[in-house]
């Protein structure tokens, strides 16, 4: 692109002639640039770094609006996981009986819990935020990735509110902060790849066949089942795990946040390994489709 | 002079008739597909909303784009900024882009006015410094200081486009397209929002005008685009397509009651319509440029296509800052009681009391308090012109001056007395 020329502000807040005439000067310079033209992916990259502003206006729009007129306000965040926790607890731990490998059930399922929850509700905001903003979409020109975008990292911010009552189960657990915890920050990246990519294909989807609302909450309570948040992984028979954790790489996520949080070991890192790549490529083919439908999307909207 | 948008082979196609698929109907044709009986399966129609439009536009240039609804207009302007993509060709543009196309479309009803204008700020490319730098000048443009740390839900639809357009004008654009935002908000705003506009082609912005209002266009725009079922129709200096354009018009309407191309809601019941109006001055000569407090003379060639009884015809002048005053056979009763075929009512206005600038004429034939035979239609323009000085006002007092006040001027006297 090309240099702005600073703003001077006269009195009435106007910006003075002399300084857009040096302005189109220096346009005169300036590319014609194709905006027709389809964008690769490090062009599409670059594009989004520069409206990464907007990127973080919507976040901050979308935590605000989302907790405006409710009564707890962000506490839902922390609220939702807790009472899942608590039910689980009481229906799968105690009722059921179902194996924590040992741990206690509450500090069990609340670590899968927290992670699962950040996932659902990337997916319950993210999936529709392109349609839901149709005015947007359908009348400005800006990145359309940013909307599924903004839903997830608004998602990460109810996540690390729900992450502070992890605080409490230290205190009532006894467990030491130990340097374990690092290991947190790869589980966090591979499932925010992961949380990415899903929302960008079913909000890409979604624009084209609205059939995708209704599919989604039977997707979502199904792929919980299909994740070992009620259960350990180690209930998954061992013939089939690799193939299951390849198909699902929210499960070693999972295990790992287990393993960290509540058992205080590292996570099994092959498994994480294995998570981290098939996420990767995932993000890789889900956001080239994205930017390859995104075109149409003021279209169809 | 350097080229600051250019169009090459431009088309875009849009399918008819549904907007979104489901995924039942496109399961279903593939399932036709692949048992071999493609030949029941319904094709969306496709529509050309543009078709092969090849257009440079100058730095600094301004634009108009006319055309009847479904020209194609607002898809060239969606297209150019970057809202939709051609089908075909390919669009280049040179520095940044601003459209005043939607102003209200970033807004969130939940959010304050504070938060929605950094959202939109955001949303139009600018960085938060960039908007904190215009945020006090954005306050002052939209007077909606006292408001601004409301949720915009308690906004009025005017507050909303004021805070909008405020926003969308501080972006300091190279390209600004421009969609008939003239039409929206009061009097007023729309008064604000045109001198916005020769303010930016002042300081040498590239402006794409979309507009319906003719006058508006006349003013200001260098060159002229006139699109007609997506395809250019011609290309020129603003007057000669203005009166193509107008001419057509013209023609079409009065075709119209044969070919019944027109239903009753766009020209009113028809039975009788207005061909044009011409101007006059008070010895009959036409004129389009009068002086102050001249007399302004104005014939209504009307086309009756039947016997009709007692039209009221009605005369309005109007400004960019709206209606100013007029003339109306239901008021004054003055009326024909029946008039058929061609005919023309002469209207006299013995002194124009208006300020340097261009004026409108709009005509109307009314049938009843309710009901029109020809809705109100702007056939004419005129010009008055000179300057402030030679009507005897103060040199200090310039026609960029004259422009936020009421161009009627009334004859008055100030008289000062001191108390005390």
């Amino acid at each position: 692109m090309f240099g702005r020329a600073g703003i001077e502000m006269g009195d009435a807040g106007e910006v003075t002639t002399q300084v857009y005439q040096r302005r189109r000067e220096e346009l005169r310079l300036a590319p014609l640039v194709e905006v027709s033209a389809r964008l690769g992916l490090l062009a599409s990259l670059g594009e989004l770094m520069v409206f990464r502003g907007l990127l973080w206006m919507l976040i901050v729009r979308e935590v605000k609006i989302r907790y405006s007129q409710t009564l707890l306000g962000i506490g839902w965040a922390i609220a939702q996981p807790l009472v899942l926790m608590l039910a689980f607890t009481v229906f799968f731990g105690r009722f059921a009986g179902i194996s924590s490998d040992g741990l206690p059930y509450p500090l069990f399922s609340y670590a899968g819990l927290l992670p699962w929850t950040f996932f659902a509700t990337s997916l319950a905001f993210g999936v529709p935020s392109l349609v839901t903003n149709t005015p947007l979409v359908a009348r400005v020109y800006f990145p359309r990735e940013i909307l599924p975008l903004a839903s997830v990292l608004s998602a990460g911010v109810d996540f690390g509110a729900a992450a502070l009552v992890y605080i409490a189960f230290m205190a009532i657990y006894h467990i030491a902060p130990t340097s374990v915890l690092v290991h947190l920050l790869p589980l966090l990246l591979v499932q925010l790849v992961l949380a990415v990519a899903v929302t960008l294909a079913l909000a890409a989807i979604n624009v084209f066949y609205r059939d995708v609302r209704y599919v989604l909450p039977v997707v979502t309570q199904i792929w919980l089942f299909a994740t070992p948040v009620i259960y350990p992984l180690s209930v998954v028979p061992e013939g089939i795990r690799a193939t299951y954790l390849a198909i699902n790489p929210l499960a070693g996520v999972i295990d790992g946040y287990r393993r960290v949080l509540a058992a205080g070991t590292p996570p099994d890192m092959s498994l994480l390994a294995l998570s981290a790549v098939s996420s990767i490529g995932l993000l890789i083919v889900a956001y080239l489709c994205f930017k390859r439908v995104e075109r149409s999307f003021a279209d169809v909207i | 002079m350097s080229m600051a948008v250019e169009l090459s082979g431009v088309s875009k196609k849009y399918r008819k008739g549904f907007r979104y698929r489901s995924l039942r109907e496109d399961l279903a044709t593939v399932g036709r597909r692949f048992l071999g009986r493609s030949s029941d399966v319904r094709e969306p129609r496709d529509f050309w909303a543009l078709r092969n439009l090849s257009l440079t536009v100058d730095q600094g240039e301004v634009l108009g784009v006319i055309g009847n609804n479904g020209a194609g207009k607002t898809t060239a302007l969606k297209l150019i900024s970057r809202i939709s993509y051609p089908t075909e060709g390919s669009i280049r543009v040179r520095g940044r882009t601003a459209s005043l196309i939607e102003l209200t479309a970033g807004m969130h009803p939940e959010l304050t006015g504070r938060d929605n204008i950094f959202v939109y700020g955001a949303i139009l490319g600018m960085s938060r410094r960039e908007m904190e730098e215009r945020y006090e000048s954005i306050l002052s443009f939209a007077e909606l200081r006292e408001f601004i740390d409301m949720p915009v839900k308690h906004f009025s639809t005017g507050m909303y486009v004021r805070l909008g357009f405020s926003v969308a004008v501080h972006t300091d654009p190279d390209v600004l397209l421009v969609d008939e935002v003239l039409s929206v908000g009061d009097v007023g705003f729309q008064a604000k929002s045109f001198d916005r506009m020769l303010r930016f082609r002042q300081d040498g912005t590239t402006i794409m005008f979309v507009s319906h209002n003719m006058p508006a266009v006349a003013q200001i725009c260098d060159r002229v685009l006139w699109l007609e079922d997506g395809r250019q129709k011609m290309l020129g200096d603003t007057k000669s397509v203005l009166s193509a354009y107008l001419e057509a018009q013209d023609r079409r309407l009065a075709t119209a009651r044969s070919s019944s191309e027109l239903r009753g809601d766009d020209i009113g019941a028809a039975d009788i319509v207005i061909e044009r109006i011409t101007t006059h001055r008070a010895d009959g000569s036409v004129a389009d440029s009068f002086g102050y407090r001249e007399a302004l003379r104005l014939r209504i060639h009307y086309k009756a296509f039947r016997e009709v009884r007692r039209p009221y015809f009605m005369v309005g002048i109007s400004h960019h800052a709206g209606s100013l005053f007029g003339a109306s056979m239901q008021l004054d009763g003055r009326c024909p009681e029946k008039v058929s075929g061609k005919g023309v009512v002469e209207l006299l206005f013995r002194e124009l009391p208006l300020l340097p600038g261009t004026y409108q004429v709009i005509g109307q034939i009314r049938r009843d308090v309710s009901t029109n035979y020809y809705n109100p239609r702007q056939l004419a323009s005129f010009v008055v012109a000179g300057s402030l000085e030679t009507y005897g006002f103060g040199e200090r007092v310039g026609l960029g001056n004259s422009r936020n006040t009421s161009p009627v001027v009334v004859p008055y006297e100030w008289q000062l007395t001191e108390e005390g």
